[in-house]
């Protein structure tokens, strides 16, 4: 609707006696009357919002000359792309286009505005720099706004968003800026804790470009609580041991208030009324054989009910071969292996079902049916294996070798077979995706590279030695999400 | 001989401990309740012994294991901070007191069922020990596991006739403990 503004202007004392002077002089000449009326410019066009361009109107009369002091009428044919004032002054107020009408006496001048807003400055106004679980969505969106040169959002721009680094995913992949300027999306982490996460997001044909960094960390909590007092360096590797752990095992598991009398996680363990996030290991330095031999020894004493991993756990090492396993290098992998014991790799596979003919039970090729483990196995060399079942697991070494670790003889240096390796210990995806089979959300790509050796096609060994015993194991206490105790495992 | 509590405190003979072993209850042998002397020789330990284990806790708490152990010098190559003086074998039934058996009763030097480890003190206020360590897998040299079952007698007191001590087993963690006694049946050269 036009919104007309009127501008009469009072007639000047010179015009008025000129025109007094005129008529005095009864010359029979007609009276000056408006016939023409030019308005400039006569196209305008906005870049912004709030953007003013003033409109002049030049009026003359039948005899083409300019007639002063008429009153001209300024009018929008659309006030929500632009409005002008009594004076001609224009004012853009929205995107579109609209003609600026110039009256009087009865014509009309015209000038048409054109408002295009012109992207000036895109940026992130939310979701920048959070860090969430890794492989989980971050909990606030991100969000890019389009502005144009005086601040103003502008509507209807396509976004692309996509994912430039850590192998996460974003949603939804385009998106269009909304009336307040502003797109958004969700990010979702990979699984890769410790790597770079990040998304751009691109004004479509152009290159602006945003770019959103994120940090994944793991859902899931190891938390240490120390019976014996650690060297620096002991301290340190314990740390490390939980730190790789908590990057290949990410996905957070449920928090249980653990209530345990004392010595129900080993003989010195305190009694136990606490929340545990996700899980609390004991950790006990002491003597146990001697040098060389058993290096130590862990495993959960509490698992939840249900989903049967554990809760609390303890782990013991012997002191007489602590200070031998730093000088070689060796005690990080010592501790991350026990750690693992602690989580539930050898230890809670029965609970799975997943350990397959125990040896101990007399069976002679004891193996794990994890699918997960199974694939990893075949990625690592194994699909040609023809030694007995997948996943080959420990036939010799006894009670707390045997049956608790991979085969030695199969995967040799792996972290999680039962005897030391010279060399490195890797941690290879066979292990991890093994946790994954008992119900953990895994990192992939946290295990280290680990190839089957030349040991891959020589079967089952005969056995080394067996222990002719059958010391019974654990307990392993059953807890559930109220912390009571429900159920005892190798009791 | 300063303290006999751990040796036939019920009979007061050592003499009758070592004609009556097979039938020695747990009154037979006790808790020693000393701590091994930081000049404590082992020079004369090899010989022959009766064995008696006597669990306390455990599955078996309160079972007796007797049977006999026979020690010999040993020429191995030392460890940083431990020396290995003799080697040799038991013939017990260490299941009896819930602990890990792993063949005590090879003779094979190249896994001997027992290995007795003196092992120096890590620290100035500590003392050295001396351990036994029953298993042939275990005492294999060379093959060092993460876990496994073990059983380890702690000496903590050497007497012309004999040493007592206390003892401990496990797979992996510790499940049964207890106390021994071993006393001299003759010299290995007997």
């Amino acid at each position: 609707m036009a919104v007309p503004h009127h501008r009469r202007f009072a007639p000047r004392p010179t015009v008025l006696l000129a025109l007094t002077a005129l008529a005095g002089c009864g010359g029979g000449s007609e009276p000056s009357t408006p016939t023409a009326i030019a308005v400039a410019p006569t196209a305008i066009t906005f870049t912004a919002i709030g953007q003013t361009q003033q409109l002049t109107a030049a009026i003359t009369d039948q005899d083409n000359n300019p007639v002063d002091g008429s009153a001209v009428d300024w009018s929008s044919s659309s006030p929500a792309v632009a409005t002008v004032s009594s004076t001609g002054l224009v004012t853009a107020t929205g995107p579109g286009a609209a003609q600026v009408t110039a009256a009087v006496g009865g014509i009309a001048g015209i000038a048409t505005v054109a408002v295009t807003q012109t992207v000036a400055d895109f940026e992130a106004v939310g979701g920048g720099g959070q860090s969430g679980g890794a492989g989980a969505a971050l909990p606030q969106s991100l969000v890019v706004e389009a502005t144009d040169a005086l601040g103003n959002p502008i509507q209807g721009l396509a976004v692309e968003f996509r994912v430039a680094a850590g192998g996460g995913s974003v949603q939804p992949a385009s998106a269009s800026t909304a009336l307040d300027g502003r797109a958004s999306a969700v990010f979702t982490l990979g699984s890769d804790v410790g790597s770079p996460q990040q998304v751009t997001a691109t004004l479509a044909g152009t290159d602006l470009v945003v770019t959103f960094a994120a940090t994944a960390t793991s859902g899931f909590d190891i938390t240490l609580r120390y019976l014996s007092t650690p060297t620096s360096a002991q301290g340190e590797a314990f740390a490390n041991a939980v730190a790789r752990w908590e990057t290949i095992i990410i996905g957070d598991v449920a928090d249980l208030r653990a209530n345990a009398a004392a010595a129900s996680c080993g003989d010195n363990s305190p009694a136990l009324a606490q929340l545990v996030d996700d899980i609390l290991i004991f950790i006990t330095l002491e003597p146990i054989d001697g040098p060389g031999s058993v290096l130590g020894a862990a495993g959960p004493c509490f698992i939840r009910v249900p989903g049967n991993l554990s809760v609390v756990g303890r782990m013991r090492f012997d002191t007489d071969d602590l200070a031998v396993l730093e000088q070689e290098g060796a005690l990080q992998d010592v501790i991350l292996h026990e750690m693992g014991h602690v989580l539930g790799i050898g230890t809670l596979w029965p609970q799975f079902d997943l350990l397959v003919g125990p040896s101990l039970s007399g069976g002679l090729d004891p193996h794990f049916a994890g699918a997960g483990a199974i694939s990893a196995f075949n990625a690592a060399g194994g699909g040609t294996y023809a030694g007995g079942s997948k996943v080959p697991v420990e036939d010799t070494g006894g009670l707390g070798t045997a049956d608790s670790h991979w085969r030695e003889t199969v995967l040799d240096n792996e972290l999680m077979t039962g005897f030391v390796a010279q060399a490195g210990n890797p941690l290879s995806a066979i292990t991890v995706r093994s946790l994954a089979d008992m119900g953990y959300v895994v990192n992939l790509s946290g295990a280290d590279s680990f190839t089957l050796g030349a040991n891959l096609r020589a079967g089952p060994l005969a056995r080394r030695w067996h222990l002719e015993n059958d010391v019974i194991r654990g307990p392993i206490y059953r807890m559930d999400q109220t912390g009571t105790v429900v159920g005892v495992v190798h009791p | 001989m300063k303290t006999r509590a751990w040796l036939c405190a019920a009979l007061g003979l050592s003499l009758a401990c070592r004609a009556r072993p097979a039938e020695a209850g747990p009154q037979a042998c006790s808790p020693s309740e000393s701590s091994l002397a930081p000049d404590a020789s082992v020079e004369g330990l090899a010989g022959q012994y009766r064995l008696q284990l006597v669990a306390s806790s455990g599955p078996n708490a309160g079972s007796v294991a007797a049977g006999e152990l026979r020690l010999l010098p040993y020429k191995s190559a030392s460890r940083p901070g431990a020396t290995y003086p003799f080697y040799g074998a038991a013939e017990v039934s260490l299941e009896k007191v819930g602990a890990v058996a792993g063949d005590p009763a090879s003779l094979d030097p190249g896994a001997p069922g027992v290995l007795v480890m003196r092992i120096a003190p890590q620290s100035d206020t500590a003392a050295t020990r001396l351990m036994l360590r029953l298993g042939a897998e275990a005492n294999r040299p060379g093959v060092v596991r993460f876990d496994g079952g073990y059983t380890v007698l702690r000496v903590r007191e050497i007497e012309d006739d004999g040493f007592a001590g206390d003892w401990e087993s496990g797979a992996p963690l510790p499940r049964a403990r207890g106390h021994f006694c071993a006393v001299r049946m003759g010299d290995e050269d007997d």
